[in-house]
């Protein structure tokens, strides 16, 4: 009697396991997401937007626990997204026509109205797009895009406007001439770094927003930052120097 | 064909079962012109898969025929000479082109695979033909590094002149610093050698040569012996050479031929057809004048791969993936498109194309600010086309 009673409630406890975990599941935004290899970008919740990550060959990845699913748009992978500073907007590229890479579109997703906006599009990616994308305030985004030899563009779009103007990163022309980097921004003033500028990122701290450029030199080596405050007409240089 | 003259060019198939470095060698005989009765003599070239060599270092107008890896008739005054071309090749179907002019003579050719890479040994064992001095033997390394080398080789006297060895390693010969009027002959044999007989000498000599076209030139006077020939390539090791059908880098530019590496930038600076062609060849000329140029190294490889040069092969530059593996994409639009530029890359290196630009070692897109470099500096060149945009941009050429 008492063994019978005892497999009784070991069935009612798997099987409350069993709905219990399908609640939680199905509590999940990336639930429906889980039948295949990709999720799309607006099945993913602002608080996790920490799991998504670059990934090989201009993807883009959310992983979050054992699951982990390339991102998506309209069925179509991205190759760059960055959450807003206030993280109300994600502004993500993909490529709409699965014939080439070299039409690119930018789509700003409002999280709150959940609408999406394309506001910039290219047929010359592989010339109007060479980075990642990144936020300087919740009206501006920039990327780089290709100039030539020895040079970067810098392509600062506003996303009301739509309307983009271009920065140009200036490196030696000749080879063990002296590691510098010379920027004339997308307002007309120009530095001078010592270094070279390995990469450009943005950050927000204390509601101001700044555009840093890392350093590097010809071993490629780390030789320290350059920051720039953004205030939306003007970039300040705010570096401390050494 | 052995033992023939030939008088067109002549495409030998041959295929290859198993990856790795191989030595082809051959055995040719030109003659002067002066014993032929035509002016300029017999010259023979080689091609293999294509590849081209000239002259090291490069000069302005390239040289094909007067350098080390081919056969010269005035030089050789209808004496034979061996040529080794040392390289890694794919499995598969290869074709090794003779090219004469006007005619020559092949005598023998071999293919052999090399196991214990980086030290490779030739053991040759043969004695010139008698004659003045002249190239006898040459190891051109294609695409290979070189730390060091050692030749084994017998010198003899005879009656009233003696037998003599010089050595050449990319243009510079190796001096004999015991005998100041026989420096440029590194073995040299003397009039003591009547009564001491033949001399055989091994000589090593480390020269840490960087990976790209090398030359090793054995010239002889008289007759002397050549018994073996090692090479160390150092830390080589032979990896799969990317190609047209299978571009897949291999974890490292160096191991790209000229042709590839030159195709993989102008993929990753110019595929799209918004590029005219004109603008692609021009591209692809900077980058072959600044091989030419001694402020640049004089590998395509080194030059393209100069940091913050070329951008599409930084790291994290959206174009890095089409450089790393230009089919990655799977499309007939990209397939199309590296084709096309593996063609035009082929051109430029061989001189099928030539430099719209006259001299250009840099350019920019106007669609931007002008470069902090180019501010002072005049064009030289400038190609206009219509961009995404349908509006009229312009790339401007440079000689810094």
């Amino acid at each position: 009697m008492r063994k019978k009673h005892f497999l009784v409630a070991c069935f009612i406890a798997v099987l409350a396991g069993f709905i219990a975990v399908n609640l939680l599941l199905s509590q999940s935004p990336y639930i429906e997401a889980l039948s295949d290899d990709t999720i799309d970008v607006s099945d993913i919740n602002i608080s996790d937007y920490l799991f998504i990550f670059k990934g090989e060959q201009n993807t883009v990845f959310f992983r979050k626990n054992t699951i982990e699913k390339q991102v998506v748009y309209d069925n179509k992978p991205l190759t760059s997204i960055a959450l807003s500073p206030s993280q109300m907007q994600v502004g993500f590229f993909y490529h709409p026509n699965d014939a080439t890479t070299e039409e690119a579109s930018l789509v700003i997703y409002n999280l709150y109205e959940n609408t999406f906006q394309k506001i910039y599009h290219t047929t010359f990616a592989s010339w109007d797009i060479r980075g990642a994308l990144y936020w300087l305030d919740d009206a501006h985004v920039f990327f780089k895009r290709h100039c030539g030899t020895s040079c970067h563009g810098l392509t600062l779009l506003n996303i009301k406007s739509k309307s983009t103007t271009h920065a140009v990163l200036s490196f030696p022309p000749l080879p063990d001439m002296p590691e510098k980097t010379h920027f004339k921004d997308w307002f007309g003033n120009e530095y001078e770094m010592e270094g070279l500028v390995d990469d450009v990122r943005s950050v927000t701290e204390n509601g101001l927003h700044y555009m840093v450029f890392m350093l590097k030199n010809y071993e490629g080596n780390s030789v320290g930052q350059k920051r720039f405050l953004f205030t939306g007409d003007a970039l300040e240089d705010v570096s401390i120097s050494p | 064909m052995l033992g023939k003259k030939i008088t067109e060019p002549e495409p030998v198939e041959f295929e290859i079962t198993t990856f790795g470095l191989y030595a082809v060698s051959i055995t040719a005989r030109c003659q002067s012109g002066k014993l032929l009765g035509i002016r300029g003599g017999e010259n023979l070239r080689v091609e293999i898969d294509g590849i081209t060599l000239r002259e090291i270092p490069p000069e302005d107008k390239p040289q094909y025929v007067d350098i080390p890896p081919a056969w010269n008739g005035t030089q050789l005054k209808g004496l034979s000479k061996t040529v080794i071309f040392l390289l890694p090749l794919n499995k598969g179907k290869h074709i090794l082109k003779y090219i004469p002019k006007p005619s020559a003579t092949i005598e023998q050719y071999s293919i052999t695979l090399f196991h214990n890479v980086p030290n490779i040994t030739f053991d040759l064992n043969n004695q010139a033909e008698d004659g003045d001095r002249r190239p006898w033997y040459t190891f051109a390394l294609v695409n290979l590094p070189l730390h060091s080398l050692s030749v084994d080789a017998t010198v003899n006297w005879h009656w009233f002149d003696g037998d003599d060895v010089k050595l050449i390693i990319d243009g510079q010969i190796e001096e004999n610093f015991e005998n100041k009027r026989w420096k440029d002959w590194f073995w040299h044999a003397t009039v003591g050698q009547v009564f001491s007989g033949q001399k055989r000498e091994q000589q090593s000599f480390t020269k840490n040569l960087q990976k790209g076209i090398n030359y090793i030139e054995l010239w002889a006077d008289r007759m002397p012996i050549l018994h073996s020939v090692t090479l160390n390539l150092g830390d080589f090791t032979p990896n799969r050479i990317p190609s047209v059908d299978d571009p897949e880098w291999t974890g490292d530019f160096g191991d790209d031929t000229d042709q590839i590496i030159l195709a993989r930038a102008l993929f990753g600076e110019a595929r799209n057809t918004l590029v005219p062609d004109e603008a692609r060849i021009a591209i692809g000329w900077v980058i072959r004048n600044r091989v030419e140029d001694s402020r640049w190294p004089d590998k395509y490889y080194q030059v393209i791969t100069t940091p913050e040069h070329v951008s599409s092969f930084n790291e994290g530059d959206e174009n890095r993936p089409y450089v790393e593996d230009p089919l990655q994409t799977h499309k007939d639009i990209d397939q199309g498109a590296w084709i096309h530029t593996c063609d035009i890359a082929g051109k430029i290196i061989n001189s099928k194309l030539s430099d719209p630009t006259k001299g250009a070692n840099h350019y920019y897109d106007d669609s931007i600010n002008t470069p902090g470099w180019a501010r002072n500096e005049k064009p030289i060149f400038k190609i206009t086309y219509i961009n995404a945009s349908q509006t009229e941009s312009t790339i401007y050429f440079y000689r810094l």
